[in-house]
């Protein structure tokens, strides 16, 4: 096989998946984002409504405060008037504090609501998306490679969500603090600001700096992982081979270089405390020196002074906070542009907008002259020519690599033919919609793919509605009906992961009570190659039987039994149909077929130019036919 | 609480000096962060003493406000840093010790652990101990350090107002302990729902194929809505509970603060007294500046107070965390050296079974009074029906597994006897599901020899008819493969495990063969390289492949746990039962695959 690389809708290693950080701020992910929120604009206004309702409540505590303390230190200055009793003060404080209790709580549950209906709707389109792309996407894209994009880089988004927004709170806040100082005292208020770009410049230097540590942090935990995981799965080998000493070695220096790399962390996270802290008294010493003057003046009063000192600690926190956050705007930047360059890959095979359903069919399928290859340079089948007839059973043989599984993933549309047609009762496959097809047609795999759920959910995969008597009848036809019965919950059974709670033989039965439960026209098999014991072997040969019967049959074929009972045998070498007919007239004929024949069942074999494709001889990936 | 004194204990036993760093730091921060609300309060005092404009005492207060502040700054770095690091240096021991143990855990444990659990234990669970010693360890002591601080300082300054401001403590504290229990259990929800839905994508995108073979993708987008849905409510439902929680504290604290200015400006008035003369007031009670102090206590008080809850949490993650890491640590390997362990030298390679015995469980036996004579140089083929105990037997001879009655010796000398090391060393192993390291191809092949020259490389590679295709790869044997390298195919790993196996030329062999991802007419190459091996090494091999089996001097019928039959191939076929069974179902129809291509690769040689 060669790896198939670049082309339309390759998500491998792009770029984009070493970028751990983005830009702080992109314009184009924040839009699409505010896109999906729109239809939760209700939600959005009621957050901003409560926030602004929390900021202004905010703001307004510390002047409430004032008011108190001059009520009381000036209001023996023969001014209480102008104050107001400390009963009207306190009753005023409280008010304000419930209804900011309100406005905080509205503002946190619509954000909320807003974000997990916005996180919700991106990654049901994202599944919705992935769904919608064609076989070769997946031949493309590796699932762990597709599962980040889904799991880390939503996970990412959620986060930024969670905590960005309130982002944007801190910043009005920001804003409304420093613009009350300025109203109350102008020349306090500046005095009290000035050192806020000193404080910017420090933390937009120290997030230059420190950046390339936390980034190393994170590589080193996932080698420190990678490096375990590695020796979990490999501890076979590590015991027979006597490893454990240089594997702890090459270990530990994983997890040193991590314990390096987050003291050096820890030192540089800490090293802004000091910094913040001085500030921030600095800033308090600067309001108690030069406000004193003022209230000395008699340019300010007493309680402002003290208002002033509350909004300077007030000011400080969420400034830290925001740096904190600097690094998670830039995760979520670039988390947010892979996402959307999934949703914007088209899928390869769109229905037609004229497609047609494909009404119900005998199963008459033509092969005229197709060609087909995986990437443009390599063909793998060449002018294909085959007329199937309704009902019939047709046997595909040939050697690792012949293209028998291309021909029958062309026949699913799982690709598109790159020359000819295939028609179906006449309808150009790629005329039709995919649904109808694959409607009417099933696929019977090598390795039989089941889901962690019942049995009777597995059997009924693809006929949500069938009923549980149809579910038994296509059980028993295929004669999974009593091993079924003998396990504890019967139909109900709920199968692990992958079905590994049923033997590889029992897991093929489900999968022909699948295919016989969804009675399609047309079945297509790939014939089981893993050795099975021999009983199951001859239960599988009956219910086949019964898969088979009635239908359009083309079955990939390993089995004698197969091979002979099938009504045309199709031989493939190299892409090209060298030979169809008959058992007894292959046979006859004394070509490739006849010398596979004879080589396998012992009698003098002519001699044949082999043309297997297995050019580096190291052998294919599928096992030989016969 | 062991488990958490255990955890302690291993602070203790190494980081003494670094802990002890932290607590002087936490008890710096909390003496020097009290500093500021009472310089504050000064500076109010100084400010409204009335008639004098003492600018200097200002500059005075201003400037011990800074050293203060300064002060705690450093002590916070001294905090945040020993906590810190202590807490990175635990874990760093603890994964380490871990990963120790994990490759000296016998196959019997392995058997039974998933990696993904194994996993779970190495990241989360490590995590979970290493919050706590930050958290829980370290930082407790500020939060104690700074709510009995703040206390002392209010109640010295004033008894009645520091009652009163002290009086939300108890109610706050409870519910800050109360909520994060509730909130963990309801994040666990989250991560159970999270943890639904990625199984539903992952196998969506594993099963793709039968996914678009039926059509099913209407079906699978309803299967995730469900997941989906779960999700987003569990989320919802776990933030609304902290909007829920938050908003309550904070309004508490700011009540408080209400209380402290309506109570406390009313004993400030109380208190207060007024020279009619001169206009000059007196505060023989309450005075503002200390007011102002009791505000900013409070503003003080609150981040303690919330970080209980974390605290809490921090204890009962690390105690469960700790006991799934300690289950691991304390493990008892079934198979384990005796002390007075010997080393094995190069053997002959005559491995005998004496009325061996295994059970896994104590109760079924999976092997039963086995007795085998195997001479120097012979060969063996183990054979039988999956789950009849040919594996198992393999694997007792390097003690994977430990016989529960009787002996096996190797020249004699029992295998208990010996080093793991030493035993290993004489036994090479070629296993069916071969492991690939993500390394270069060169490395892998001298996994079990570190030291094996280039050229030793290249003629083990050459012998297992892997150096051809490894001579074709851009670059060549420092080609990086396994999962984050290229891929190899199911023959070319095993070739690549033979390769291996035969740099360390071991005098016993072990060949696991019994199911095959390999075509056959790779199969005939690995059988060829196989052969190779074989020459002048007792061998055992699990197979089902007549080829191999022919070639044996003994075949050895395994079924249920017992020897059924022994003999050679003729033997056997003569006597029928479940030799002549196996060789009908299995064993001839794999023949003639294989017969077929032998002579189709042998006229593919001819042909090239």
């Amino acid at each position: 096989m060669t790896t198939r690389s670049g082309g339309y809708g390759h998500l491998g290693r792009s770029h984009l998946d070493d970028v751990l950080m983005g830009n702080l701020y992109d314009h184009g992910v924040v839009m699409r984002l505010v896109r999906y929120a729109l239809p939760y604009r209700f939600w959005a206004i009621i957050a901003f409504v409560g926030m602004m309702g929390h900021i202004l409540t905010m703001v307004a505590q510390p002047i409430i405060i004032a008011w108190g303390i001059n009520s009381f230190v000036l209001g023996v200055r023969g001014d209480s008037d102008a104050w107001g009793s400390l009963s009207l003060v306190g009753m005023i404080f409280l008010g304000n504090v419930f209804v900011n209790m309100v406005f905080n709580f509205l503002q946190y549950i619509a954000l909320a609501r807003l974000t997990v209906n916005v996180l919700h709707d991106l990654r049901t389109e994202m599944f919705a998306h992935l769904q919608s792309q064609a076989t070769s996407f997946y031949d493309r894209n590796e699932v762990g490679r597709i599962m980040s994009r889904i799991q880390n880089d939503v996970h990412q988004l959620q986060e930024f969500t969670d905590v960005g927004i309130t982002t944007v709170g801190d910043i009005l806040m920001l804003v409304f603090i420093g613009a009350t100082m300025i109203y109350l005292d102008p020349i306090l208020g500046l005095v009290t600001l000035s050192l806020i770009p000193l404080l910017i410049i420090t933390m937009i230097t120290w997030q230059k700096k420190s950046r390339p540590t936390f980034l190393g942090v994170r590589m080193a935990i996932s080698a420190v992982n990678g490096n375990l995981q590695e020796n979990v799965s490999g501890v076979r080998v590590t015991q027979s081979t006597n490893r454990q000493e240089v594997n702890l070695d090459n270990f530990d220096t994983l997890n040193k270089n991590h314990l390096d790399m987050t003291i050096h962390a820890s030192l540089l996270s800490a090293l802004l405390m000091p910094v913040v802290e001085t500030l921030t008294v600095l800033s308090m010493g600067l309001v108690v020196v030069v406000g004193g003057i003022r209230v000395f003046d008699g340019a300010l009063e007493v309680g402002f002074l003290v208002a002033f000192l509350i909004y300077v600690q007030r000011f400080f926190e969420p400034i830290r906070m925001l740096t904190q956050q600097y690094t998670m705007f830039q995760r979520a930047m670039a988390s947010g542009a892979r996402i959307f360059e999934l949703l914007d890959i088209k899928p390869e095979m769109n229905d037609k907008p004229d497609a047609i359903e494909l009404p119900l069919i005998k199963g008459d399928v033509v092969f005229d002259n197709v060609s087909f290859g995986y990437t443009p340079q390599e063909e793998v089948l060449h002018n294909i020519d085959l007329h199937i007839q309704p009902g019939q059973n047709v046997a595909l043989v040939g050697l690792t690599g012949a293209g028998k599984t291309s021909l029958v993933a062309l026949m699913h549309r799982f690709y598109d033919v790159t020359g000819g047609s295939i028609r179906i009762d006449g309808h150009d496959l790629r005329d039709v919609t995919r649904e109808s097809l694959s409607g009417q047609m099933s696929m019977v795999l090598q390795e039989p793919y089941l889901y962690s759920m019942s049995i009777k959910d597995n059997i009924k995969y693809r006929r949500v509605d069938a009923s549980d008597e149809a579910v038994e009848a296509a059980a028993t036809a295929v004669g999974a009906h009593g091993f079924i019965m003998d396990m504890d919950d019967g139909y109900d059974t709920m199968l692990q992961q992958r079905g590994s709670n049923l033997s590889m033989g029992q897991r093929q039965l489900i999968s022909f009570a699948r295919a016989v439960v969804a009675d399609p026209r047309i079945i297509v098999l790939d014939e089981a190659t893993a050795s099975i014991d021999s009983r199951t072997e001859k239960i599988i040969q009956e219910s086949l039987k019964a898969v088979l019967h009635g239908r359009t049959a083309v079955v990939i074929a390993h089995r004698l039994s197969t091979i002979t009972s099938a009504d045309v045998i199709v031989v493939l070498d190299q892409g090209r149909i060298i030979e169809t007919g008959p058992h007894e007239e292959l046979l006859a004929r004394g070509g490739l077929y006849a010398s596979l024949y004879a080589m396998n069942f012992g009698e003098p074999a002519p001699q044949f130019q082999n043309g297997s494709d297995d050019q580096n001889g190291t052998g294919g990936l599928r096992a030989p036919t016969i | 609480m062991p488990t958490i004194i255990r955890i302690i204990k291993l602070i203790l036993k190494k980081h003494k000096r670094r802990l002890a760093l932290g607590y002087i730091s936490v008890i710096g921060a909390a003496v020097t962060a009290l500093a500021v609300p009472y310089l504050i309060g000064e500076s109010i005092t100084n400010v409204l003493d009335s008639g004098e404009r003492d600018v200097s005492g200002l500059w005075t207060l201003a400037i011990a406000l800074l050293l203060a502040g300064t002060a705690r700054g450093l002590f916070s770095f001294g905090q945040t840093f020993f906590a810190e690091s202590t807490s990175q240096k635990v874990a760093y021991d603890i994964r380490n010790a871990f990963y120790n143990k994990l490759q000296h855990l016998s196959f019997a444990f392995h058997d039974k652990q998933n990696t993904g659990d194994l996993m779970s234990r190495a990241t989360a669970d490590v995590e979970g101990v290493r919050m706590f010693i930050n958290m829980g360890a370290v930082r407790f002591g500020f939060v104690v350090a700074m709510v009995i601080g703040i206390a002392v300082a209010m109640l010295l300054t004033d008894l009645k107002m520091g009652l009163v401001s002290l009086a939300f403590v108890p109610f706050m504290a409870w519910r800050a302990i109360t909520t994060s229990r509730i909130l963990r259990k309801r994040w666990m929800v989250v991560q159970v729902a999270t943890g639904e839905m990625v199984t539903t994508i992952q196998e969506n995108l594993s099963g793709m194929r039968v996914v678009k073979a039926f059509a099913a993708e209407d079906y699978e987008k309803s299967k995730f809505g469900v997941r989906a849905t779960a999700v987003r409510e569990a989320i919802y439902d776990a933030q609304k509970m902290w909007a829920k929680n938050f908003t309550v504290m904070n309004f508490a604290f700011l009540a408080a603060l209400g209380a402290i200015l309506w109570v406390g400006g009313q004993s400030v008035i109380d208190g207060r007294v007024i020279n009619e003369a001169t206009g000059a007031v007196v505060y023989n009670g309450l005075t503002p500046g200390e007011l102002t102090a009791f505000i900013f206590y409070m503003g003080l008080l609150t981040q303690p107070v919330r970080m209980m809850g974390f605290m809490v949490n921090s204890f009962s993650r690390a105690a469960s965390s700790g006991q799934r890491l300690f289950e691991i640590l304390d493990w008892e390997s079934p198979v384990d050296e005796k002390p007075d362990a010997v080393v094995m030298d190069r053997v002959k390679g005559k491995v005998v079974f004496d009325n061996v015995s295994l059970s896994y469980d104590g109760d079924n036996d999976a092997l039963s009074e086995i007795n085998v004579e195997v001479e120097t140089g012979q060969i063996v083929a183990l054979v039988g029906q999956p789950g009849s105990g040919k594996t198992t037997f393999a694997h007792l001879i390097p003690r994977f597994y430990d016989a529960t009655e009787g002996t096996i010796t190797i020249d004699g000398i029992d295998v208990r006897d010996v080093t793991l090391e030493s035993l290993r060393n004489n036994i090479g192993i070629v296993q069916q599901d071969v492991f690939i390291h993500t390394a270069s191809i060169g490395e892998n092949i001298a996994y079990g020899k570190g030291d094996a020259s280039d050229e030793e490389i290249r003629e083990v590679a050459s012998i297992a008819q892997l150096h051809e295709f490894i001579a074709g790869l851009p670059d060549q044997y420092d080609t990086v493969v396994g999962e984050r390298g290229g891929g190899l195919s199911g023959g070319q790993k095993q070739r690549l495990a033979i390769a291996r196996t035969l740099l360390m030329n071991p005098p016993v062999l072990i060949l696991d063969d019994s199911t095959s991802s390999v075509d056959a007419h790779t199969e005939h190459l690995v059988q060829e390289g196989l052969e190779e091996v074989m020459r002048g090494r007792t061998t055992f091999v699990v197979t089902n492949r007549l080829s191999a089996i022919r070639s044996a001097d003994i075949i050895l019928v395994f079924k249920d746990g017992n020897i059924d039959q022994r003999g050679t191939h003729e033997e056997l076929l003569a006597k029928g039962g479940e030799y002549l069974n196996l060789y009908e179902s299995q064993l001839k129809p794999m023949e003639e695959a294989a017969i077929q291509e032998v002579q189709q690769s042998s006229e593919k040689d001819g042909s090239d």
